[in-house]
């Protein structure tokens, strides 16, 4: 096994942790709070390196492979949950439901064989960085929208209004979420722009309808609809919440699913 | 709206009958619905950057259907020293109103280099061309992968298509007309490795000769890295009915057709071709409409803490 790797497996085991101690900590309280931050940071530095060290050894980011693609959106993931964790304190405990959405792509990206793939000429190009940048930052912003929806919806039983009473109110968690979605269509947007100006510049289109172009345009036309329904409804916080998950099951769908099914980020155009 | 247009986005995916030009009406329907919110909702246009964003995205769909009529993409095959041929290229989708300047184009293919890593994984492509820049004054570029020959209005990016490409000198039989110099394209290499050969009619002739790549030593090993086109020992068949010939490059032949030199072998490269003028101001208006939307944002945020109470606007 790779260093590298190990590295890696040792980071998931930290945030495994860390989500067990946000579950733990929110139903039995036993003061477990500290071990997340903790666990983050460890997490994230090991991560990190071993990401690095993958991309010195192969000379290209993690752009290209299923378990390129997994490791590298777990960290991005992370660390847009970790910088809200950090600068929101008042919506610490969707630790306990961000995390485990989490173990998911943990628990793929072990099954994935975490050998190299090609890089394609048309892949050196500094639009790739830009254009995936902006795409986890979209996706970090919904992933914490999803947390907070999540807990609006929990909110509806007697269980989850218990266990999440020390948040705000659900429509104050609403609001913030409604913001999130907001940035997370500005950075979406510019997804779409910045893989628009690559494409053209790769393979001479700036939009061919390939199955990843498809799904992220039908994610972007699911963001505006969800705002827009917010908005022109004034839709409930429960309802608005709903949304929110679709929104993440769909952009799931398209960073992962796509991805999975073609073998390559966009099949057919390297 | 928004659903319409996504359910029609998402039939254009499922459904192989339907184009994407069936993308046009959700699409003017949505700007439609767009200016009528603009006129009868006093509340929408009192938030005028949420308004100007609108409007941007509107020159988005605006510049895209410019496009669609004034763009051209096309394809063509240009063998290394020689020039551009416009007669040759070949229209994929042409614009309606698109306006051909094909013909003010110059540029001569001087040669390519494309990496191969083990595996006949293609890497890098490096195409060296020569052109007349508006001026007329002549320069040279090294275009490939990101980086297209921009020239009248045009882009012209190397791909994936390219191969090698005998030259040849045709003598039509018993004709007093002066000899052709010529290059035949053979399939692409190396996508088509076993499939180097094909029929030709030299001109002024209705039977074709076959021809055909006999490599004399394996071109590339598979295992390693390679660069193409490279030199290796071949001849060049060529046949007519059951007689056959093996050229060296300088050998000649007389054909019943004709006699036909084979003067060396070079390289193809296939380009692809686009042009659409509207592209940059589609750009600018979604550049325009993303900081705009993020402007509306801004404003409406700023204004109080999501941990106030909450009111809907």
């Amino acid at each position: 096994m790779k260093f590298e790797v190990l590295l890696l497996w040792i980071a998931l085991l930290a945030y495994v942790i860390g989500g067990v101690a946000a579950i733990v900590e929110l139903v039995l309280r036993r003061g477990l709070r500290w071990v997340i931050p903790v666990a983050l940071v460890a997490g994230l530095s090991l991560h990190a390196l071993s990401l690095g060290l993958r991309w010195e050894r192969l000379g290209h980011g993690p752009f290209i492979t299923m378990f390129e693609i997994l490791a590298s959106n777990i960290f991005s993931l992370m660390l847009a949950f970790s910088i809200a964790y950090w600068r929101i304190s008042a919506i610490r405990p969707i630790a306990a439901v961000v995390m485990p959405l989490l173990f998911i792509m943990m628990a793929w990206v072990m099954f994935v064989h975490p050998g190299e793939g090609h890089f394609p000429p048309t892949y050196n190009t500094t639009w790739l960085y830009i254009h995936i940048g902006f795409g986890k930052v979209f996706f970090g912003a919904v992933l914490v929208a999803t947390g907070l929806a999540t807990v609006i919806l929990l909110r509806l039983s007697r269980l989850g209004r218990r266990l999440f009473e020390a948040m705000p109110p659900s429509p104050n968690l609403d609001e913030l979420a409604f913001r999130l979605m907001a940035l997370a269509l500005v950075f979406d947007t510019l997804m779409l722009i910045s893989g628009a100006i690559w494409a053209q510049n790769a393979w001479g289109r700036y939009w061919a309808w390939d199955p990843l172009e498809t799904w992220a345009f039908l994610t972007w036309l699911l963001v505006a609809f969800a705002l827009h329904l917010r908005l022109t409804l004034k839709l409930s916080a429960p309802a608005g919440s709903v949304l929110i998950i679709s929104v993440f099951v769909v952009g799931f769908l398209t960073f992962f699913g796509i991805p999975f099914i073609s073998m390559a980020p966009h099949q057919g155009a390297v | 709206m928004l659903a319409l247009l996504g359910v029609a986005v998402l039939a254009v995916y499922v459904t192989e009958s339907l184009s994407a030009e069936f993308l046009v009406l959700p699409l003017i329907l949505v700007a439609l619905n767009l200016v009528a919110a603009l006129i009868v909702q006093p509340a929408f246009r009192a938030r005028k950057w949420l308004v100007a964003f609108h409007l941007a995205l509107l020159g988005v769909i605006l510049f895209a259907g410019i496009g669609r009529l004034v763009e051209f993409r096309g394809h063509v095959e240009v063998t290394t020293g020689r020039a551009f041929a416009p007669d040759e290229v070949v229209g994929d989708r042409v614009g309606v109103l698109h306006v051909d300047r094909l013909h003010e184009v110059q540029f001569v293919n001087q040669g390519f280099l494309v990496s191969y890593s083990p595996g006949v994984r293609r890497s890098k492509t490096r195409n060296v061309v020569s052109y007349s820049d508006e001026s007329g004054g002549g320069q040279t570029a090294e275009i490939g992968d990101d980086e297209p020959l921009k020239i009248a209005g045009y882009r012209f990016y190397t791909s994936f298509n390219k191969g090698f490409a005998p030259l040849l000198r045709w003598r039509p039989t018993g004709a007093d007309g002066e000899a052709i110099l010529g290059s035949v394209h053979f399939p692409s290499f190396p996508a088509q490795e076993f499939a180097q050969y094909m029929e030709w009619t030299p001109p002024g002739q209705s039977a074709p000769l076959w021809i055909g790549l006999h490599p004399l030593a394996p071109i590339f090993d598979e295992n390693k890295p390679f660069v193409l086109p490279v030199a290796f020992p071949h001849k060049l068949v060529v046949r007519f009915g059951e007689q056959r010939w093996e050229l060296a490059p300088g050998e000649s032949v007389v054909t019943p057709l004709g006699g036909l030199e084979y003067v060396e072998m070079r390289a193809w490269m296939g380009y692809t071709i686009y042009s659409d003028w509207a592209l940059p101001w589609m750009l600018a208006s979604a550049l325009l409409a993303v900081l705009l939307l993020a402007v509306h944002f801004w404003f409406r945020f700023s204004r109080r803490s999501w941990l106030d109470e909450v009111v809907r606007t």
